[in-house]
């Protein structure tokens, strides 16, 4: 075991030939249309709970979905059983309920697309990446809550993964579109927290998805000194009285409040069903001095990929250019019901039918005075809240957006003073981001994959405990 | 999978050759599912999960190694698989896992309520159902301009067998509804947000109100909270529903005495025996639908095969136990809890709530309100998180004002915080209704798991996240 690599064989191995083999089954069983997803592979992981080696784990398997049309009904079943039987029953469910389902004239495949081979994940798999064993993952992980408890003696590290999954995807429609690709991949995370004497701190948490093994030290690297300079810093909390003003928020905070609601409401199904608050926007202002893209072509995120969960070549799009609304994203259903064409943001797995959203998403500001980086932004803010996470909820629809401020601190003449508790901030999405917000031209992919900045923004109200 | 996982399972144990302690835990899980938004039909789908999860102790570390194949070869190589992941990294590992004490292990054949029921009705009624009550919703008002709807039932089937005694077959089935709408006004967009889980069959779903009630109330909410106003923030006194209470003993208290989260470090670690609360409060845990019937997070037997009772939290404010699976239970030299859970076949168990809440009390919920000046009942549950330290957030849809004794007007739903011991501290009144009401939701911690929480209506002070 500890000498066997993992790799997409397996249960994956024969992928492909299943999903034709799905395929064949739904068309005899009655589909008009039939699109069958697949994925499946091999990953290895392991995780160290408080300091030490938790469980190893190792898997293989894959699993198939199948999308049924019939005259516009549609029906969909997925299932990890790929033995004939299962093959047969998984195509007899989806036509079952298709003609039980209601007809819907946007429901329909579209046609095969010329990808760019260049840009298949396949053939640049990083081989190290994809022969690692357990040895080598057991070692990243330990290294990984290591390195984190190794920052200061009072952090508590409760948890570090670390795994390996490499896996290939199929898609066969009987439209004719017929693509295979592989992908493989490291992903780490991190969960810690530091007391000192009778006081805990809040926790915070971390996490990196990386495709080249070489980055992988490096990556560990600025997690662990992340996550460590968070929870030390998260000690010593104290309160602050509520008021309104400007707040700072780290890049998982702007996502959280901002960029979430934004992205939910440039979905076309969001605005073609009424619960989009940007719907009527396109080529209006929504987001002065911003600019937002989709870049599933950026090999550096982890959301790349040559082609959606319909097949769709991806490409690079601008949502919002220079503060102004561009594009929805579309799916192949939207795009159906708008009389327009897909932008390649069919998202989703093979367990379900084709959602939407978007790839890898970088925000850049294209206003003439930015700040440099996040000592920049604090020193602009001055005297203030600056969120580092957001605990909360937002409503997709108003934009409106509550919660606890996390890893927070109270910023005095543009520095740290201390760590705060039991404060919430409160706004609305979207008329902040109209406005008009602050955000850094140095940028983070706290993630592997957005690209992202911090940002300044006034108008927020504060609650605080004190 | 129609017939008893077991034999199959016991052949491959008493084939594997060692006296490590193996765990082998078949997991199907099939569900069929219909989702609408504005009359279009998004989701109408049957899905299948299932295979064999082998859990291995091997030289004190744990190997744990899947299939998705329920044959005695299959199962064995991933036996062996499970094992030779724990010996390769077994050196890592500085303080060895021992085997957990014997304890009492379920053997037989459990089966929820229900069950049989839900499996025999057929799709046909159910995508009927959730396009009709999408269509009720939307067209209830001319200020809605979006509904959905949406209709789940979980099927679950697992064997379980461990070296050291198990043998249990288990059947869940979970059915879920919810119905939401968007009303407009201008350009303020309002949501209002109604859901169901229980665990049984569709008499239980739709026990307390019927589906057409539950569309009525969420397009019902959604306008109402076009005209309503924000809620002053602050500390403030509040009365919880019983939803708001599930979310509160699940968020604020639930996830600090999971052991896991103890043993890292969590505000409930060596407080056992302490008070934690007002008196008033009893917190528990259940794997059983204790008090009212149909609680979402049932369990009988836990995928440790530990059969699945009910735990005592906190009892008249004093913290009297935590949340365990066979491991932890030993480190703390008490029984095991039966928390030990996992969402799928390929899940490691992990310690996780089932039926959670705060048992009923003796006030009337017209006295409590009718004794606060100036104060907010909330309701609808919309989300939570909590930290280590105790410290929690939660959303609701609706809040209304207390003014000078008397139900106010109103306002837009708010987020709430607090530290958890601190604010079960102020409880100053638990009224004697119960209610589950938590049981369309999931719990996440790395997997999801089905839980359900509730309780009565409770009068206590929190921050209240405000907006002018």
């Amino acid at each position: 075991m500890s000498s066997a690599p993992i790799g997409a064989t397996g249960a994956a191995a024969d992928l492909h030939e299943r999903a034709e083999q799905l395929l064949d089954r739904a068309r005899a069983a009655g589909a008009t249309e039939a699109e069958v997803y697949g994925t499946g592979g091999t990953s290895l992981s392991a995780k160290m709970e408080k300091g030490d080696l938790g469980q190893v784990q190792a898997d293989e398997g894959a699993t198939l979905g199948l999308r049924v049309l019939i005259d516009g009904r549609l029906g969909f079943t997925s299932t990890n059983q790929l033995d004939a039987g299962a093959l047969q029953r998984a195509a007899a469910d989806a036509v079952a309920i298709a003609r039980l389902s209601p007809p819907d004239e946007a429901n329909a495949l579209g046609g095969a697309a010329t990808i760019d081979a260049s840009r298949l994940l396949g053939p640049r798999v990083d081989p190290l990446l994809a022969g690692l064993d357990v040895a080598e993952v057991v070692e990243r992980a330990r290294s990984l809550s290591a390195a984190t408890g190794a920052h200061d003696g009072r952090i508590s590290v409760d948890k570090a993964t670390v795994s390996s999954v490499a896996a290939r995807t199929v898609l066969r429609t009987t439209s004719g579109i017929a693509l295979d690709d592989e992908d493989a991949a490291l992903t780490m995370s991190v969960m810690a927290l530091a007391k000192d004497g009778e006081d805990t701190g809040g926790f915070d948490y971390g996490g990196h998805v990386l495709r080249d093994l070489a980055d992988a030290d490096a990556a560990a690297s600025r997690l662990s000194a992340r996550v460590a300079r968070a929870v030390v810093g998260n000690l010593a909390a104290r309160p602050v009285e509520s008021h309104e003003g400007p707040v700072a928020f780290a890049p998982e905070a702007f996502t959280t409040a901002f960029l979430g609601p934004l992205l939910g409401a440039v979905s076309a199904l969001a605005v073609q069903r009424g619960r989009s608050a940007l719907a009527g926007k396109h080529g209006k202002v929504v987001a002065p001095g911003i600019t937002i893209l989709d870049d599933p072509t950026d090999r550096a995120s982890a959301g790349a990929r040559p082609f959606d969960r319909e097949g769709t070549p991806t490409e690079r799009i601008a949502i919002v250019q220079d503060g102004v609304l561009r594009s929805f994203l579309h799916n192949g259903y939207t795009a159906a019901v708008a009389g327009s064409a897909s932008t390649g943001h069919a998202a989703g797995g093979p367990r379900g039918v084709p959602g939407l959203g978007a790839h890898a998403i970088q925000v850049e500001t294209t206003a003439s005075a930015s700040p440099e980086d996040e000592a920049a932004l604090l020193r602009a803010l001055d005297r203030g809240l600056y969120v580092q996470r957001l605990s909360g909820s937002v409503d997709p629809a108003s934009g409106d957006f509550s919660g606890a401020a996390k890893s927070a601190r109270w910023i005095e003449n543009g520095e740290v003073r201390h760590s705060v508790q039991e404060v919430m901030v409160a706004g609305n999405a979207f008329d902040l981001l109209a406005r008009g917000i602050t955000i850094t031209r140095q940028r983070t992919r706290p993630t592997g994959n957005a690209l992202l900045p911090w940002a300044l923004v006034p108008g927020i109200s504060v609650t605080g405990g004190s | 999978m129609s017939s008893d996982p077991r034999p199959i399972l016991l052949d491959a144990l008493a084939r594997n050759g060692s006296d490590e302690l193996v765990e082998l835990r078949y997991h199907a899980k099939r569900s069929r599912s219909v989702a609408v938004e504005k009359g279009r039909v998004d989701q109408a789908k049957v899905a299948e999960h299932s295979g064999v999860g082998v859990r291995v102790l091997a030289e004190g570390t744990h190997g744990f190694a899947t299939t998705d194949r329920l044959d005695v070869a299959a199962v064995l190589r991933a036996i062996e698989t499970a094992r030779a992941a724990a010996r390769a990294s077994a050196a890592a590992r500085k303080s060895k896992l021992p085997r957990p004490p014997a304890t009492q292990l379920a053997e037989g054949i459990f089966e929820t309520e229900g069950y049989a029921e839900l499996e025999s009705a057929d799709l046909e009624g159910r995508i009927r159902l959730v396009l009709d009550m999408e269509e009720r919703a939307r067209l209830s008002s001319s200020r809605i301009v979006s509904a959905s709807s949406a209709y789940t039932e979980i099927f679950e089937e697992k064997g379980i067998v461990t070296s050291d005694g198990a043998s249990a077959w288990t059947k869940v089935a979970r059915p879920e509804f919810r119905v939401g709408a968007v009303a407009q006004e201008g350009a303020e967009l309002q949501r209002g947000a109604r859901s169901v889980g229980v665990t049984g069959a569709w008499d239980c779903l739709f026990g307390r109100a019927s589906s057409e009630e539950l569309g009525d109330q969420a397009a019902g909410m959604a306008v109402d909270l076009l005209s309503a106003g924000y809620a002053e923030g602050g500390k403030r006194k509040v009365i919880l529903s019983p939803a708001i209470v599930g979310l509160l003993t699940h968020e604020a208290i639930g996830h600090t005495v999971e052991a896991d989260f103890v043993e890292a470090g969590s505000c409930a670690r060596d407080r056992i025996g302490t008070r934690v609360a007002s008196e008033l409060v009893t917190l528990r845990d259940s794997g059983n639908s204790d008090h009212e019937s149909g609680a979402g997070g049932v369990l009988q037997v836990d995928d440790e095969g530990v059969p699945a009772g009910q735990t005592t939290i906190i009892e008249d404010g004093v913290l009297k136990s935590y949340l365990h699976d066979r491991h932890t239970a030993a480190r703390f030299d008490v029984e095991p809890t039966g928390n030990a859970r996992a969402w799928e076949y390929d899940d490691e168990p992990l310690i996780r709530m089932r039926n959670t809440y705060i048992a009923p009390g003796e006030s009337d919920l017209d006295e409590m309100i009718a004794g606060i000046d100036d104060g907010l009942i909330l309701d609808g549950p919309r989300n939570g998180q909590a930290d280590a330290n105790g410290e929690f957030m939660f959303g609701t849809l609706q809040a209304w004002s207390i003014e000078n004794g008397k139900r106010g007007p109103l306002r837009r739903g708010v987020n709430i915080s607090g530290m958890a011991f601190e604010v079960l501290s102020t409880v100053d009144a638990v009224s004697e209704d119960f209610r589950w009401d938590l049981g369309s939701g999931y719990c996440g911690k790395g997997q999801p798991a089905k839980v359900d929480a509730g309780g009565p209506w409770l009068s206590c002070e929190v921050l209240v996240g405000g907006r002018s």
